[in-house]
């Protein structure tokens, strides 16, 4: 596993992962040929040797027979002379057939046991350490029945083959260590000479095999890095050309898609500009549009109020001349003259107010109040309004006197809007304002058990003109205005206004201000 | 007048009768082998048929062979058998019918025969002739090869040399004898007489040495067994093949198959095979008229 981690690592390049792989495997390769070629040649090598060690003693068994047979050592003499005589034999012994010694040329190692006392019929080797071989065979007597092609010769079957002694050969492995020595050199130089010369000509030809591919991988790796689109060179293998062109083929398609890319940007950038000219148009129209409307809406508030309140103003004198006359049927009509000329005063008042507010014109005029002042006076306004539906107004408090930096006119002027908003949109039900404050805020809750609000309807309720809907504008009179101003007002100092409501299960809206609010 | 007639007409029908008898048929056994062995067998073969005035049935024997089968196919009245085959024939029939066996070193054994062996007579002759100075021949042999001794010691005295035969009964005591030989003092004017023995003159053992020994001591062999000669033996004793299917043809009108003992002789007719080699290592130098007595020369 270690060796596919190695081989197949992926911070190596796939040229030097195949040349580490073939490195590997042909140094696997001619490690295994040269020790089966080494384990051959010595062990062909020492069969050989041994085999001449077996024919040497062999003749010297034949030679010795004549001199077993006569007990004469002298006879024997030239024929172990010849056998010592050979590079790699010791020495020689002659014993007869009860093992007896009966002579021996050179020195017979001391190491030798009592092996060499086995009767052998057939040439072996009786001891073997590293350093020699001890060969025994017997000296045979053979029957002279010589078969001829002429059969001239009586049979001789009645002579049978007879041991008459042994001879025996020490036969040194000192050549056959050295010629194994000077083999594994050999097979050793010529394995690594053959790994190296390999070596170079692998790494030569994947070098040139894989250039192509390196330098794909340098094109792509450079269109990586600038970002343009950079063709490679069609080169290599089939399969390295088949990549680099489609390599290529995908360049020139990016590339004509960036071209198209940038053509549909160029393009759509100019629509952008120019749609943004004409919004800019748009809105700079509507803008002054807007201005003047404000600057219209606040002249003509200004020039209707003052007849309005000249109407007001006449009707009340008509209506005291009628009280002292006593005229009450007139009165009456005084009344709704009064009331209604007061309503469309309030409606131009808030007009002018949101006029104002548009056009940036509105001041703040914040002053240190208590909370007591603003409720006190509230509760003068709202208690009879309450009871025109039969609601019941409840005040929950509990910090009297705690002094807020606001503009009163503007904060009263939203909580009675909005209490009068409850007011009139519940019928014999509860109207509560909930006044209570935290570390950083102040929060006024109008809370009512009225017709509720939808999610719908709480999305646009503090739009200027917008009503719940028409039929209940006609049922609720009023101009739209009055949740747009508080809003803008609440919005003014620094306050922020809120609602949470279910259709037919009354409203809750808050209005939150910050304790802190700067002069 | 009547009375010559009558002789010459009674000695007309002895020549008669005794050509009939000298014609009648013979049977010839021997083995079947193939060229270049079988020329000995033709060779003798035609010695006989032209010694023998009758028919010749010619019965080759293969390598293997039923002896009595092939016994009871043969209806001649005398046989001739030659070499290892036709012997295991002549066992069959040796006591039914005249037989002699040739082509092999036999000794006497109850059939009578030609054996191999040279005539010494023969032999020393051409000692005499080949190594004049040599005065004592020894010659080692077994009880396979006793029966010729007594003679050999004979014709050697009659030829003015002295025989030292030595007995021995099995291959140690041969060699020992042999090393004894080559211990002595004086070996120059003795010889070393090879016989056909399988004992005493070993192909493997014996041969070789004596050869290697007298070649150092330059002391004379000769042989009775004719590859002798290439190994390195002065002189030895080649059988004249045709002349010894003569000698066979005459045998065998006289073998009384009834009377014992049998007739073993001993071969007369030999030619000579000598090693020139060895001959100039001893210091001798034939001339021309007796190298042409010789059959073989070596080296060739």
């Amino acid at each position: 596993m270690s060796f596919n981690f190695s081989i197949t690592n992926s911070n190596l390049s796939i040229k030097s992962q195949v040349i580490t792989f073939m490195v590997i495997s042909i140094t696997l390769m001619t490690i295994i040929i040269s020790l089966v070629t080494t384990t051959g040649v010595n062990q062909q090598y020492r069969q050989l040797m041994l085999k001449n060690a077996y024919q040497i003693t062999e003749g010297l068994a034949k030679q010795a027979v004549f001199s077993i047979l006569s007990g004469s050592e002298q006879n024997a003499e030239e024929a172990m002379n010849q056998v010592i005589g050979f590079q790699s034999v010791l020495s020689a012994q002659l014993r007869l057939e009860d093992q007896k010694v009966f002579l021996t040329l050179g020195e017979f190692p001391n190491d030798i046991n009592n092996n060499q006392l086995l009767n052998t019929t057939q040439t072996m080797i009786t001891v073997e350490t590293p350093k020699y071989w001890l060969i025994k065979t017997p000296i045979k007597v053979l029957p002279d029945n010589e078969e001829s092609e002429f059969e001239l010769e009586l049979d001789s079957n009645s002579q049978k083959e007879k041991i008459i002694g042994y001879a025996e050969v020490t036969y040194s492995k000192d050549y056959l260590l050295e010629a194994q020595a000077q083999i594994n050199l050999l097979i050793t130089i010529v394995g690594i000479s053959s790994v190296v010369l390999l070596g170079f000509i692998l790494r030569f030809g994947l070098l040139k095999l894989f250039k192509p591919l390196g330098e794909l991988a340098h094109t792509m790796q450079k269109s990586k890095a600038t970002g343009e689109y950079v063709l490679a060179v069609t080169a290599g293998a089939k399969e390295i050309q088949n990549m680099a062109s489609a390599y290529n083929s995908m360049m020139k398609a990016l590339n004509q898609q960036d071209i198209d890319l940038k053509s549909h940007r160029d393009q759509l950038e100019k629509e952008v500009d120019s749609r943004t000219s004409e919004l800019v148009e748009a809105r700079d129209t509507a803008l002054n549009a807007s201005r003047h409307k404000s600057e219209f809406m606040a002249n003509m508030s200004h020039e209707l109020r003052t007849p309005i309140q000249s109407i007001i103003g006449y009707g009340e004198l008509v209506t005291e001349e009628l009280e002292l006359e006593a005229n009450f049927e007139l009165i009456d009509d005084m009344d709704k003259i009064e009331k209604n000329a007061q309503r469309l005063l309030f409606m131009i008042n808030s007009l002018l107010d949101l006029a104002k507010i548009e056009s940036g014109k509105i001041d703040i005029n914040k002053m240190e109040v208590t909370v007591n002042d603003i409720i006190t006076n509230i509760i003068d306004t709202v208690t009879p309004l309450s009871k025109i539906n039969n609601n019941q107004f409840i005040i929950e408090q509990n910090n009297d006197n705690t002094r807020i930096v606001v503009d009163k006119e503007k904060l009263e002027q939203v909580l009675l809007n909005l209490l009068s908003n409850a007011c009139k949109f519940t019928k014999n039900g509860r109207v509560s304002l909930i006044v209570y404050s935290d570390k950083s805020h102040i929060h006024f809750e109008i809370k009512d058990s009225g017709i509720g609000l939808s999610a719908e309807q709480q999305n646009y309720i503090f739009d200027e003109f917008r009503q719940v809907d028409s039929s209940q504008a006609r049922q609720f009179s009023g101009t739209g205005l009055g949740l747009a101003i508080s809003k803008r007002f609440v919005e003014l100092m620094d306050g922020k206004i809120n609602v949470v409501s279910e259709l037919q299960h009354g409203a809750s809206f808050t209005v939150s201000l910050p304790l802190n609010s700067k002069q | 007048m009547r009375r010559y007639t009558n002789y010459i007409l009674l000695f007309s029908l002895l020549i008669y009768a005794s050509l009939k008898v000298y014609a009648e048929q013979v049977t010839v056994v021997y083995p079947d082998v193939k060229a270049p062995y079988d020329i000995i067998f033709k060779q003798i073969t035609l010695g006989i048929e032209t010694t023998l005035e009758g028919d010749v049935i010619h019965i080759k024997l293969p390598k293997k062979f039923d002896a009595k089968k092939i016994a009871q196919t043969i209806v001649t009245d005398k046989v001739i058998a030659l070499g290892r085959r036709g012997m295991r024939i002549a066992k069959q029939i040796y006591q039914e019918k005249p037989v002699v066996v040739g082509a092999l070193p036999i000794k006497p054994n109850g059939i009578s025969g030609v054996s191999l062996m040279a005539n010494p007579t023969v032999l020393f002759n051409t000692l005499h002739e080949l190594a004049p100075d040599i005065t004592t021949i020894t010659v080692i042999y077994s009880p396979a090869s006793a029966w010729i001794i007594k003679d050999a010691q004979l014709i050697a005295k009659e030829k003015g040399l002295s025989l030292i035969p030595i007995a021995v009964n099995d291959i140690k005591t041969a060699v020992k004898a042999y090393d004894d030989i080559f211990n002595g003092k004086d070996l120059t004017k003795m010889a070393i007489w090879l016989p056909l023995d399988p004992v005493t003159a070993n192909e493997k053992i014996v041969v070789p040495t004596i050869l290697e020994k007298a070649w150092k001591n330059k002391m004379v062999v000769f042989s009775s067994k004719p590859a002798h000669a290439k190994r390195g033996a002065l002189f030895s004793a080649i059988p004249d093949n045709e002349l010894l299917g003569q000698q066979l043809a005459r045998l065998i009108n006289s073998v009384n198959y009834k009377t014992r003992p049998s007739t073993v002789k001993t071969l007369n007719s030999i030619k000579l095979a000598v090693n020139l080699r060895t001959a100039a290592h001893l210091g001798f130098d034939y001339n021309s008229k007796e190298r042409s007595n010789f059959a073989l020369t070596f080296p060739n």
